[in-house]
């Protein structure tokens, strides 16, 4: 009986090859789509990490514990006392490949015609070319140890006409609140391709941040590198037991805490890739709820010859909710099909974007190649609910069928 | 070698003749007081005023507002924007070194953050806000043209807004003229201009005000006086946060 109502279903499916090729291609493109816009929005996101890493945060991060509740404020007055001792302490971290000691603070650039609000970072340039590589392609030269200079970005250099060796005056508010204003000059013009980045943020030598801000021998964060990010969670653990002690003021931070915003802005994106992924399936279910009550108004006569020969309403209703599974199979193996040469592609050699010039202007860094990133699980997830939503799509058509009135059905004769 | 020798004598005896010609009664007790009653002559006790503060920066529009202001003694007052049209209604306040704006559509004040500048302006709030300049500056002066005294005001601690400042005032009057205020490096940040002197509420004192921008080429916030009245009292609610709303 099982055979014979898969035969059936599998003829019907062959009987009405345009429109069983129709509502095979709503399935492939559904699940195409599903798996582009998944691999793709991973494959973003984890470009983005990866660059606010590479550019911003590094993989852990020390602050005094009360600092980053008023992190956007920049404060001077919640800092790590013993940035050198700090240092000492976690000196063996398992898998660090630099820590430096940094101190934020807001300021105003000028070259006293134009000014602008910044973010001013005093920096140990030799540490930090370790850590981050928002300093690989600069021009002009680097930080020196310590005086007045500044690496700034190239979007800001552009504005207000800076080049390497360019005057400039630098103000900003001191630890105690006392405004200070000094010349200064441009040692380099870092790019990185994120103007938003290279607009805000400005370098300066450690020492002369301490002097200009009235520091002592204070930093406002540590930054950590490790040579994997899959060694933070260890890493972390370590570094919280080496400060345990010594220093209960401090707080570890992790590149993903760090990053909050990121993954917020994350979920959102992905939750509007569903309700478009929701779209597409709904509309690959409202074409074979269609597609198949065609079928059943077109095959009523049929329908009531079986029911006068005995086949029962259970039997009818299967037989149509197996050609809509046997449709949506066919359909997500085609789309797997037609998928899977692009999604290999993007997986494995990704887009190529010239960062400088496509990507410049986004509010979030980009990667030179935007990989996408697909796991097997995509792929089942994606043909899973291709095939729900076929099999609910040929749910109502196949329960008209199964209520079809075997006289009325007669009536029409059997074309 | 011998000319550079005589040049650099030449230049001490300058400067020594300098601070000689300061007249004697210029004393460390001297500039001390003039510094608490410069400020305390500028304005009657309790009073009324009407300001229009424009401020003017390179490639934009300038910024015009018009304020209403009562004041009590050098560290009480409220202001109120009567133009621009968009900003009416909105107010200041400033009781001691705290500051408050209360905006109508919001109906709640909103405490202001001494660095932020006031309205766009050149002036910082804490320009405004700071009070108390004999708690925060020792006085001394410096120099002498004329009648024109230069009274240097150098900070007694490390959290004040700046590290000096220099004021030139007329010594028959106690009015200043011109006032300079310097950073920690001792670089020159701002340049307050007070002229057109008139008699204002009883008082004789300076109508307009310039405050240039030196980290900014040509920008700068100039302030009129409109007018001024002296006033017998104000109750104390006028100058507390949570009444900014009535």
């Amino acid at each position: 009986m099982k055979k014979e109502m898969i035969g059936i279903a599998l003829r019907n499916v062959l009987k009405n090859k345009r429109r069983s090729i129709l509502n095979m291609l709503t399935f492939a493109v559904s699940v195409f789509v599903i798996l582009l816009g998944f691999g793709m929005i991973k494959g973003q996101f984890d470009a983005i990490y990866t660059r606010m890493i590479d550019l911003r945060t590094g993989h852990i991060k020390i602050y005094n514990k009360d600092y980053p509740a008023v992190k956007s404020t920049m404060p001077l007055d919640k800092v790590i006392d013993n940035p050198d001792k700090v240092l000492s302490a976690i000196a063996a971290t398992p898998h660090m490949v630099a820590a430096s000691q940094r101190i934020i603070h807001a300021g105003i650039i000028s070259n006293s015609k134009k000014k602008m609000g910044i973010v001013i970072n005093g920096i140990d340039m030799e540490k930090e070319k370790k850590i981050l590589t928002a300093y690989d392609n600069v021009e002009g030269s680097l930080l020196p140890k310590e005086g007045a200079h500044v690496l700034c970005g190239g979007a800001l250099a552009n504005m207000l006409g800076f080049k390497p060796g360019s005057g400039l005056l630098l103000f900003s508010q001191t630890s105690g609140n006392m405004n200070n204003l000094v010349d200064a000059d441009v040692s380099g013009v870092y790019s990185i391709g994120f103007d938003a980045m290279e607009k805000a943020e400005v370098y300066v030598p450690l020492a002369f941040a301490r002097q200009f801000l009235d520091m002592d021998n204070k930093a406002t964060e540590i930054i950590i590198r490790l040579d994997n990010a899959d060694y933070v969670p260890e890493a972390k653990k370590y570094i919280q037991q080496a400060l345990a002690k010594g220093f209960p003021q401090l707080a570890v931070v992790d590149w993903k805490e760090e990053n909050a915003d990121l993954f917020e802005l994350a979920k959102a994106k992905m939750g509007s890739f569903k309700a478009m992924a929701v779209v597409f399936l709904f509309l690959s279910f409202f074409i074979i709820v269609n597609t198949m009550t065609m079928s059943v108004y077109e095959r009523t006569a049929e329908i009531g010859t079986l029911r006068a020969i005995g086949f029962d309403k259970g039997y009818i209703m299967q037989m149509y909710i197996l050609e809509g599974l046997f449709l949506s199979v066919f359909g997500v193996i085609l789309g797997w099909i037609l998928a899977a040469p692009l999604i290999y592609y993007l997986n494995v050699h990704g887009l190529v974007l010239d960062v400088m010039k496509t990507a410049s202007s986004t509010s979030l860094p980009m990667t030179d190649v935007l990989k996408a990133i697909n796991t097997p699980s995509d792929w089942i997830l994606s043909g899973v609910i291709c095939v729900i939503s076929g099999v609910l799509g040929a749910y109502f058509p196949a329960k008209m069928a199964a209520d079809t009135n075997i006289v009325n059905a007669l009536k029409r004769g059997v074309r | 070698m011998k000319r550079r020798i005589l040049f650099a004598t030449a230049l001490i005896l300058f400067f020594c003749a300098s601070a000689l010609a300061l007249d004697a009664k210029y004393t460390k007790e001297y500039a001390e007081d003039l510094l608490k009653t410069v400020d305390k002559s500028l304005y009657p006790a309790v009073y009324k005023s009407v300001i229009i503060m424009t401020t003017v920066r390179a490639g934009r529009n300038p910024l015009s507002n018009t304020f209403e202001s009562l004041s009590k003694g050098a560290d009480k007052s409220l202001m109120k924007i009567t133009a621009p049209a968009r900003d009416k209604g909105k107010k200041i306040l400033k009781n001691g070194d705290n500051l408050w704006m209360f905006m109508p559509d919001i109906s709640r004040p909103i405490r202001l953050s001494a660095k932020q500048s006031f309205m766009g302006s050149t002036f910082s709030n804490e320009d405004l806000a700071s009070s108390g300049w004999e708690d925060n500056y020792s006085a001394g002066i410096t120099d002498q043209k004329g009648a024109l005294i230069l009274l240097t005001l150098t900070a007694k601690k490390k959290d004040v807004a700046y590290a000096k400042i220099d004021m030139w005032l007329d010594d028959t009057t106690k009015i200043p003229t011109e006032m300079t205020y310097y950073g920690l490096s001792g670089k020159a940040i701002k340049k307050l201009y007070m002229s057109n002197i008139q008699k204002i509420a009883g008082i004789m004192r300076p109508v307009d005000m310039k405050m240039d921008d030196l980290i900014e080429e040509g920008s700068y916030t100039q302030v009129k006086l409109e007018s001024m009245e002296a006033l017998d009292s104000l109750p104390e609610y006028t100058f507390d946060a949570t009444q900014m709303g009535r």
